[in-house]
Parts: structure tokens; sequence; C-alpha cells
């Protein structure tokens, strides 16, 4: 079976051949398995965005290979790869347009040419699937809702093409913790519903390690190194020099371990942190 | 895609072209068009010519680049030259067929003259003007709009806010091409696709990219609004400007060098002729020249 996302060698240069010339991607390799909460972390510049818009063949491939599901991304499978991939942007409210909300989701549906029901359908699967009551909502002006909703309705216009992939960029950003915590139990609700295979992009590095199953780290353009978020955090300096934070656990870890207390292995959420220095305790007590 | 648009079209290069107080470039370049309007004679050209290709060469612009500015007029160059070559009808006739007996196709000496002369014009023109902009950010062009237009602050015109108007929107441009690509990607992820179909058809897929455009914009404009006026921003008399303009040597030699230039124009239209008139003998009685 082809994995979900299969990417080789790929490269990427803006401004070729022009004073402005700049390299954004070199040489990158990875695969992202099907049913995977991928992660891609990276610094501002690092090629996070030049690398997720070759996911749908929004960027022209210069060099590399890019499959998905096995389907190579270039002219003629743009349409295919375009529904298998479900793309969110960073403040997707930005591509909000219609009168109605239920228009609005619809949009990415009726692209795809399906019929009036199936559309129908599908708009009440995907407001529903973000807690948006059809009733309630669909009939109303995208532009008159609060920005947690707002961003709610855009994934919404996503989820209704029924994406088998769903990338995530920065979906959380700018939203008060209530909106941000929210967003993230709905996105680990579609994962478990609707599309197996997410690749999430985050600056945030406690929201990584606590719901990836694999990250990749970029810097500079090149592939810092993937794996499982305990062993990828585990080489603190690589991540610092990424121009990256630890998470929150590890970084009190990385403070204890300074003063002389050493642990087996390394933390990356709090609940673990604490579990380990509850054993501490109860070890010494003992 | 859009980040590889420059704003306008300004050349970074450290030229004495570029070194000019931006009034004297807009002043003489509002000259050169009109001496290019009183060109009539093969000579003129050559004179232009030879100062438009001295001033490029001394604004350090590569000439291939210039040159390129002529690609967006292309087309209306020729079909004006090609136009012309059919409707004068004046002169030695070249070449002539009846098709009908009351239409006559005919190609004339003095037209052929005057589609050079045509074609020559709206390059020199082009080329001319956008030289201006290869060596004068927006931001220096638009003081110097506001200073040669302050005169008109006497009939009350706010030319002070026309100029930040300007400024403001020339700031925006590139966040805004951002902006656009921002949501074109969007769109296009959720299965628009803007170049397909008739023309109607292309035009409706512009809205869902058109209106959160728009959206943004004013939300943007409103912010913008704010920010200044938290910043005490107010459009009196009494601001400074960080970078003062000032006339210097340099440009009273440019000023010097343009009225040459018009002055050999000028003086060729009126009362030279000379070689001209010995190389196309009968083409000054063409009227229209």
């Amino acid at each position: 079976m082809p994995a979900a996302v299969e990417i080789t060698n790929l490269s990427y240069t803006y401004s070729k051949k022009t004073p402005y010339e700049k390299k954004a991607l070199e040489g990158i390799c990875f695969s992202v398995e099907k049913g995977e909460f991928f992660g891609i972390v990276g610094s501002t510049g690092s090629g996070k965005s030049t690398l997720i818009s070759h996911l749908n063949g929004l960027l022209k491939k210069q060099q590399g290979s890019v499959k998905i599901n096995g389907l190579e991304v270039e002219k003629k499978n743009l349409k295919a790869v375009r529904s298998m991939v479900g793309m969110v942007f960073q403040y997707p409210e930005c591509q909000l347009f219609e009168e109605t909300v239920y228009k609005d989701v619809a949009f990415g549906p009726k692209n795809l040419r399906l019929q009036k029901d199936e559309i129908d359908l599908r708009v009440k699967e995907a407001l529903n699937l973000v807690g948006l009551d059809f009733d309630k909502y669909a009939e109303r002006s995208p532009f008159e809702l609060s920005g947690g909703e707002k961003r709610r309705a855009a994934i919404a216009g996503v989820l209704a093409m029924r994406p088998e992939i769903l990338v995530l960029d920065e979906v959380a950003a700018g939203l008060d913790p209530e909106g941000k915590k929210d967003i993230l139990a709905l996105v680990k609700r579609l994962q478990k519903t609707m599309c197996p295979t997410v690749i999430f992009i985050s600056h945030n590095m406690d929201d990584v390690a606590s719901l990836c199953d694999r990250v990749a780290v970029l810097n500079d353009g090149r592939l810092l190194t993937v794996g499982e978020p305990r062993a990828v955090f585990s080489d603190a300096k690589a991540i610092i020099e990424a121009g990256l934070e630890l998470p929150t656990a590890t970084l009190i870890q990385k403070k204890l371990e300074n003063k002389g207390i050493n642990f087996s292995k390394t933390a990356i959420k709090i609940e673990e942190l604490a579990q380990m220095l509850l054993e501490r305790r109860a070890n010494s007590v003992s | 895609m859009f980040r590889d648009i420059t704003l306008g079209q300004y050349y970074p290069a450290n030229s004495a072209v570029h070194r000019l107080d931006p009034r004297t470039k807009i002043l003489l370049t509002i000259f050169y068009i009109v001496g290019v309007f009183f060109i009539k004679t093969y000579f003129s050209y050559a004179v232009t010519i030879l100062f438009l290709t001295s001033v490029i060469l001394i604004s350090k612009i590569p000439v291939l680049s210039v040159l390129k500015s002529i690609r967006g007029i292309l087309f209306l160059v020729l079909f004006a030259s090609v136009l012309n070559l059919f409707f004068v009808s004046s002169g030695e006739v070249l070449f002539e067929s009846w098709i009908t007996p009351r239409w006559v196709f005919r190609i004339t000496m003095d037209g052929v003259h005057y589609s050079i002369k045509l074609t020559l014009r709206l390059i020199l023109l082009v080329t001319g003007a956008s030289l201006l902009t290869f060596t004068t950010t927006p931001v220096e062009l638009t003081d110097g709009m506001e200073s040669l237009m302050s005169p008109l602050k006497l009939i009350k015109v706010p030319v002070h806010d026309i100029a930040v108007i300007m400024s403001i929107a020339l700031r925006f441009i590139p966040t805004l091409l951002d902006e656009t690509n921002k949501i074109m990607n969007a769109q296009k992820a959720r299965g628009a696709s803007f170049d397909t179909g008739g023309i109607v058809k292309r035009a409706k897929a512009l809205l869902p990219i058109l209106i959160p455009l728009f959206v943004s914009s004013f939300r943007r404009a409103d912010e913008l609004a704010f920010a200044m006026n938290a910043r005490c921003y107010n459009a009196t008399d009494k601001r400074t400007k960080m970078k003062e303009l000032k006339f210097s040597l340099k440009d009273l030699i440019a000023l010097i060098l343009v009225l040459a230039f018009l002055t050999v124009v000028f003086l060729d239209r009126y009362y030279f002729m000379g070689i001209d008139s010995l190389l196309f003998p009968g083409v000054l009685r063409c009227a229209i020249l």
C-alpha cells in the first residue's frame, strides 16, 4: 500500500536566476503513512509553507517528486490530488466570501461538480463535524460570525470536500485559549472520524508533542530530523539551533537536570513529567 | 509567484540619474515628452535616440531591461503603424489596388514615413517615461509630486493628503499582492480554477478572491487609521520631513542638458530640416507630420 504522502529529494528555489534568488527547500525526503498524525515544525522562513504548497500542487515542482497515495502531483493529476488533500491555511477565515455559511461551505463540493442533494449532505456533515449547528448557522452571513466560529466555518469548507489527508497550517493561531482548546479537540476528533491522516504545522511545541505521532523538523530549507516527538525533542541542542523551543515539560526537565536531578527518559508532556516526579519521590521515600 | 514582482520597476543602482532630485526628474521627463511630440525629422529622431541611450547608459540600468518596458505597448505600436500605413494616402504611390470601384487599397511613401515615425515616437515616449520609474523609488516620486503640486495649496487643494494617500496606496501594493496570493491558494485548494472557461466564467471565478480581498483591505484601512490616530497624526503645514528635497548642481546640469536637447529638436523642426530634405526629397510636404 502506498504511503499517504511520499516526498523524495524535493528542492525549490524562488525567483530563480534573478538577484533575488532564494533557496527555500533543498533535498527534502520523507513520507507520511496512512493514519498518521504528522507534525512539521520549523522557524519562520524555514520552508514549511513552501513544502505544504507542494502537497496539492499550488507550487509547480522544480525538482524531486511528491506522491499522494501513490499518485504523482503534476498537472494532469491536479484535480484528483486536490480532492484528496484538504488544506487549511493560516487564518483560514480569510477565504470566506459567500453570502451565507451554507454557500461558502458548498463552494468546494460545487467545484467537484456534485449533485445538489450530495452537496446538501456534505455541508450538513461538515458543519456538524466542526460543531456549528446547521439550522442556526447555515443561513447566516459568514462575516457576522465570531472569530472562532469563522474559523470553524472555513474549516468546514475544506472538510466538505471529504479529503483523505488534512493539512493544517497553524490552525490554532490567534485564537483565545478556550477557542484554541476547542479547535485542537476538533482536529483530534476529525482524525478519528473522517480523515485519518493529518499533517499538522505549528509553532507551539506543546501541541506538537501531545498530538503528533511523528515530527519533521525543518531548518533553512533542509530536513533536520524526522521521528517520534520524544526522540526529536530529546536532542535539545538541535531543536534550539533550528530556532525552535522545547515543549514546556522538556524545558523544566532540562532545568532540573542542571540542578543534578536525573531522569531515565525525556518527558514531552506535562502529565508525564508530573508522573515521573511522583515516581521519583515514591522511590526515594521507600 | 507574486513575490517575483517588484513594485513599479525601480532598479536599484548608484548612478547620477538615480541621485537627481525627483522633482527634477519629473519635470525633465515632462519636458522630454513634450520634446518628442515636436520631433519632425529623422535627424531629430536620431538625436533623441542618442540622447536617450546616453541617459540609459549613465543610469547604469541594463539596456535590455529598459527595452523590455516596450513589450507592453508592442501590440499598440504595431496596430497603430499598420493602420496608418493604409490610411495615409498622400504622396508618391508605392502600391495600389482597387478592391471595389469606390474602395482603394493604397500604400504611399508618406504613409511609410508616417508609420516609421509613429513607431519611433511611441517607443521613445515609453522608454523615456519608464526611465523615470526605473531610477526613482515610488516614495521619492510621491515626495516629488507633492512638492511640485504645492502651489495648488493656494486654491485649497489638499496636496499633502493626496500625497499621503498615494504613498499609503503604494506601500500596500505588495501586502495586497501577498494577500491575493494567499486567498487564491486557499480557493484553489477548494477546487476553484481561474484559468479555464469563457470570459464570463472567468470573471465569476474572480469573486471568491475579490470579496475576501475587499473585506481585508477595509479592515486594514480601518486599523491603519486607528494606528495613525493613536500616534497623533495630523496633516498640518508644520509637519517636517525626514528627507528634505534639495536642488543641487547636478540638477542644474541635467536641466541644461535637457534644454539643449529641446533646443536641437525645436531648431530642427522650424529652421533646419536640411538632412532629411536631402535624404527624402518630398517627404516634408506631408502635412500631418
